[in-house]
């Protein structure tokens, strides 16, 4: 009995161990990445220890500064500009979609499904000139609706898809028992099917957010001055092949950067977790 | 029944995807070019005749916005945006919104741009990528020398070339600088051994007077040697250029892969490379294989004065100076052989200027690059902010302000002085350098003869060429 329990203990100092070397692995990077924002470039090249001679924030004051014309302080407010509407746009017109696919008939509805399922395996890089072309006859570019509007219509059919999936999930009697009492199908929607539907929608608005947040080519290709520029967008000025690379400076700005989407994550672990093991799963 | 209509349709739809992704989405960039050649052809027309508008807009007070984008770092930016106000001072008309970023992406912007008819007035161009942009009918830019740019500051050798932007006669791009292989020379040694070998590196000289100077050198003193060079530089500066000396082209031909050199050619050029090691011109092989590629100057040999020069690119001047800070350093002349076809050495640009044939307004776009080149309040903005300045004036004015370096500014001289045909992309691959300084390394250690590295390196390179299924 005793020796049982001891195998036991030494089992889950085993396994804990082996979850802490493979999680201190996975975060190394990120470590590293701190660390460096306090260095040199000649430490950073000329020295393989992971501490920094000294703890200064320099390289945070002097990189926050940007490049001269606008600080840094612009380029994230930008970025949420782009970012926050964006994701909640998603989600408001994703769930739209998804809900008339799931739980209404309509004629052409099949069809209409295997269309916006086949889109999924559209690559971006076959829409770019399509996209631009048309963006920049409406008078779109240099603007933030090349991103806002194409949200507001639903056209990433991957969180439709997504949501399609959950709501199969929650069974149909509930919204029967809501239309006895009265209810109306955008009532259903609203509040019966909304708070069921909270762990998929935030790991949406999560893949969403972050999908956005660290996205470059299509920011670079419809953003075009200086003063509306996303944070992606200045970091990738100071990393210049021509120009000499101050990488401590670099390393503080990712490093800031990457906080928000840090937080975010670990402030909805709980749902973005529990969103993607059930979304899959039948009622 | 529906659901098999379904499944047909979506199993219809996958295969079309996947056909696109298989064959067509590599090729985007291409693809672009296709697509906006219907496209240019007729709003080219519409520059054209947008571009007889009024002359001196600029002075006439009409406001006029100009778009001008490039890629570059913190200090690139600061110093545009530095001329840009200068230029929008002076012409007050005239308004320059500048868009910059990095250089990741910009050229798949620039493609993006120019198929939709969107891109800026003035753009700073990729010389690798410019070509692509002018094949077949494209007719994205303005050609600046039919439209009178004062182009008096250059060098016509220099902007002449393809690569810095003249295609076909027409002068499509600026170019913003200049790079290329230089001869570094310590000078106090020089000096000191002048009148005992009898040099003179002010004056042209072949390739056999360099050997015969550097044969004297090793035996008038035996750590001295004439040229600091291993394999790598040996192969990257001095074969092809001695090729295109020789035959007047490179290795290969771009377009068929046909191979240049015969048997014989290859004899000679490996020839040369036997007695550069045989007369102790360069150290030998096994000495240098410790400072291989761009590391020459972290040989201590240099670093303790014992070569008399080096060839190297000009980027790498301040690098080998500062290794050995107190000696005296300037840049000779190139080896040129008798009877050469072309001379060969030559300077290549980092960027091209570009003003667009769809601009609305072509006057002011090419009135700011006038300043932007050939203003010497811009030239002094500028600085080395796009490598070594490709005007003369630029150079010397930077020389002044103390941002250049002025063996740099003298090697980018000497270089103008040359004639020289363009590089192609076969024989500057890294397969064909490593063939041939696997070549140079056994020559060097005595194990093969030039007429057996000869048939090797032709049958390697016919090998190499087949793989590639050129037509």
């Amino acid at each position: 009995m005793l020796a049982k329990r001891k195998n036991k203990t030494v089992n889950r100092v085993f396994t804990y161990l082996l979850i802490a070397v493979i999680g201190l692995a996975l975060l190394y990077p990120i470590i590293w990445m701190f660390f460096a924002s306090f260095k040199t470039n000649e430490e950073i090249y000329g020295s393989t220890r992971l501490l920094p001679a000294g703890f200064s924030f320099h390289n945070f004051v002097d990189g926050w500064k940007g490049n001269g014309v606008y600080t840094y302080a612009r380029y994230f407010f930008n970025t949420f500009k782009l970012v926050i509407p964006v994701t909640l746009l998603t989600l408001v017109s994703s769930t739209l979609a998804a809900y008339a696919f799931e739980r209404f008939r309509f004629r052409g509805k099949n069809i209409l499904f295997a269309v916006m399922i086949a889109l999924l395996m559209l690559p971006n890089s076959v829409l770019m000139i399509p996209r631009y072309s048309m963006y920049s006859g409406w008078g779109w570019i240099n603007t933030y609706l090349p991103f806002y509007v194409p949200a507001a219509l639903a056209s990433n059919s991957f969180f439709i898809y997504m949501l399609v999936q959950f709501l199969h999930g929650i069974p149909g009697e509930l919204d029967e028992s809501a239309c006895i009492d009265g209810c109306g199908s955008f009532r259903i929607l609203v509040q019966i099917l909304l708070p069921l539907m909270k762990p998929a929608l935030f790991s949406a608005g999560l893949f969403q957010f972050m999908w956005t947040y660290n996205d470059y080519l299509n920011q670079l290709i419809f953003i075009n001055s200086g003063e509306k520029y996303t944070v992606s967008l200045a970091l990738r000025m100071s990393l210049d092949a021509e120009a000499i690379v101050n990488w401590g400076k670099v390393m503080a700005i990712s490093f800031i950067a990457v906080l928000p989407l840090m937080i975010l994550f670990f402030a909805a672990q709980k749902y973005f977790v529990e969103g993607i093991a059930t979304s899959g799963l039948k009622g | 029944m529906k659901k098999r209509v379904i499944a047909a349709l979506m199993a219809a739809g996958m295969m079309l995807m996947m056909a696109g992704c298989g064959s067509d989405a590599p090729k985007t960039d291409s693809g672009t070019s296709d697509d906006s050649v219907e496209k240019t052809e007729e709003e080219a027309d519409a520059g054209a005749e947008s571009g007889e508008a009024p002359a001196d807009a600029a002075s006439s007070g009409e406001q006029v916005t100009l778009r001008f984008s490039w890629w570059g770092g913190d200090e690139r930016l600061q110093a545009t945006l530095g001329v840009i106000e200068q230029f929008e001072e002076l012409h007050p008309n005239v308004k320059i919104e500048p868009e910059y970023g990095g250089s990741d992406g910009y050229a798949d912007k620039l493609a993006t741009q120019l198929a939709a008819g969107t891109e800026p007035d003035i753009m700073q161009i990729d010389p690798a990528y410019m070509s692509s942009l002018t094949m077949g009918d494209t007719d994205y830019f303005v050609d600046l020398l039919a439209d009178g740019f004062d182009f008096s500051q250059f060098d016509e050798n220099y902007i002449s070339m393809r690569v810095n932007g003249r295609y076909d006669g027409r002068q499509l791009g600026i170019p913003t600088g200049m790079s290329g292989p230089a001869l570094l020379l310590n000078q106090d040694l020089v000096d000191q051994l002048k009148d005992e070998i009898g040099f003179d590196f002010t004056q042209p000289f072949t390739w056999d007077d360099m050997i015969e100077w550097g044969r004297k050198v090793h035996e008038y003193d035996e750590t001295l040697y004439l040229i600091e060079d291993n394999k790598d530089m040996i192969e990257a500066i001095m074969l092809g250029i001695y090729s295109m000396q020789l035959t007047g082209g490179t290795y290969m031909d771009e377009e068929t892969g046909q191979q240049r050199l015969s048997v014989e050619q290859w004899t000679e050029l490996y020839t040369m490379v036997q007695q550069l090691y045989e007369n102790n011109v360069v150290p030998p092989t096994s000495y240098m294989a410790a400072y291989s590629g761009d590391a020459l100057q972290t040989d201590p040999n240099w670093i303790a004065g014992k070569y008399v020069g080096a060839f190297c690119h000009n980027s790498l001047i301040a690098n080998m100076t500062a290794a050995n800070p107190d000696a005296n350093y300037s840049a000779g002349n190139l080896p040129v052989m008798e009877n050469a076809i072309v001379g060969g050495w030559k300077a290549n640009c980092p960027q091209l200027m570009a003003v667009s044939s769809r601009s609305e307004n072509i006057k002011e776009a090419e009135a700011f690059l006038d300043y932007f080149f050939n203003d010497p309040a811009a030239q002094e903005t500028l600085g080395v902010v796009r490598s070594t300045p490709a005007t003369s004036q630029g150079r010397e004015i930077c020389e002044k302000i103390g941002v250049l370096d002025p063996v740099v500014a003298q090697s980018a001289s000497v270089l103008e002085q040359y004639t020289s045909v363009e590089t192609d992309k076969l024989s500057s691959s890294t397969e064909v350098q490593q063939i041939l300084r696997d070549q140079i390394e056994a020559i060097g250690f005595g194990v093969t003869t030039p007429e057996k590295a000869a048939e090797e390196t032709l049958s390697l390179l016919e090998n190499y060429v087949s793989s590639l299924n050129i037509q």
